[in-house]
């Protein structure tokens, strides 16, 4: 008898489905692109010490806690390099902010307000990839102060991100329009 | 006291060394007091003394914003510098109202730098903003 149904409770085990993944609260768009627009501005928020020391750390650690260990930020080319220019991991991206912070102060960078039809708002492009996780786009304009000529910029920019599954930054490319960088008032 | 802590900061500059930054600047405040009050009393050596103290206060904060090429910051000191020698060669020269203007300007300057790059803290502590 046993030797009977001992196959059938093995099919029937085996066709068991597994458990269900508990899902992870949805990810949204402007909830993670505005945070890292929150703690790029933040970039600007730190002190010299008496003794003459930067103390950049605490704000350039916020902003790298958006990205995934493996993240890739992807910017323009600038004084010290040609080209696309590619910092990948944490302490890559560290080096970026790090640097970004020291070379600007009065950061104001705002995700662009479009208009129709006398309705404003912010848009946020986003979709979802066929791995997972999300991908948003924004376009936003760069207002900041050079730290070291304090002349004030205007430039329009747009920044294309990919999110994992926990909302971390797998991938952000920022591409800056500087042929239309306008200087303003402080 | 006055000449011989002028001639320390003097010999940290020459050797490259900075103060640290608020203890140049809290001898800022009673060395601008003091220069107030001996022009007002036209006591002008004790005026030339103070306003001497100043240019070297502020030859120290150039040097705490050279590294990092700050250039409002370094603007504001040079320029207090440049106002604390006028203010000198005036009271050296017994002219009270050329005194008194540097005097003045001199205040704007200070006023200048800390709207930039001075934070007070909660505490009424103050940091110093890049």
């Amino acid at each position: 008898m046993i030797h009977t149904v001992a196959p059938l409770f093995l099919f029937l085990f085996l066709q068991t489905p597994a458990p269900a993944q508990p899902a992870g609260p949805a990810l949204q768009p402007e909830l993670l692109v505005d945070q890292w627009f929150i703690r790029l501005n933040a970039l600007d928020d730190w002190y010299i010490t008496v003794n003459g020391k930067e103390e950049t750390d605490a704000v350039v650690d916020k902003f790298v806690e958006l990205y995934s260990k493996d993240a890739f930020h992807e910017v323009q080319p600038n004084e010290n390099q040609l080209g696309h220019v590619i910092f990948h991991g944490q302490e890559g991206i560290k080096k970026w902010a790090t640097d970004f912070a020291k070379k600007h102060v009065h950061l104001a960078y705002r995700i662009d307000f479009m208009t129709r039809d006398e309705k404003p708002t912010q848009l946020f492009y986003s979709t979802k990839p066929p791995w997972g996780g999300l991908a948003a786009a924004v376009e936003f304009s760069a207002v900041y102060t050079n730290r070291e000529d304090r002349k004030r910029f205007m430039i329009p920019g747009s920044a294309f991100f990919i999110f994992d599954q926990s909302g971390k930054i797998q991938r952000v490319r920022i591409y800056m329009l500087n042929d239309e960088a306008e200087e303003i008032e402080q | 006291m006055i000449a011989i802590s002028a001639a320390a900061a003097i010999a940290l500059s020459a050797l490259g060394q900075n103060r640290p930054y608020d203890q140049v600047m809290k001898e800022v405040g009673p060395a601008y007091a003091n220069l107030k009050k001996n022009l007002d009393a036209n006591a002008f050596p004790a005026a030339v003394q103070d306003a001497t103290k100043l240019e070297s206060l502020f030859k120290e904060t150039e040097n705490f914003w050279t590294p990092f090429k700050t250039k409002d910051a370094l603007d504001f000191a040079k320029n207090a510098q440049a106002l604390a020698q006028t203010a000198s060669a005036a009271a050296r020269d017994n002219n009270a109202q050329k005194a008194q203007g540097a005097y003045n300007a001199l205040g704007k300057a200070c006023k200048g730098c800390h709207d930039s790059h001075r934070e007070a803290m909660p505490d009424k502590s103050f940091k110093i903003k890049p």
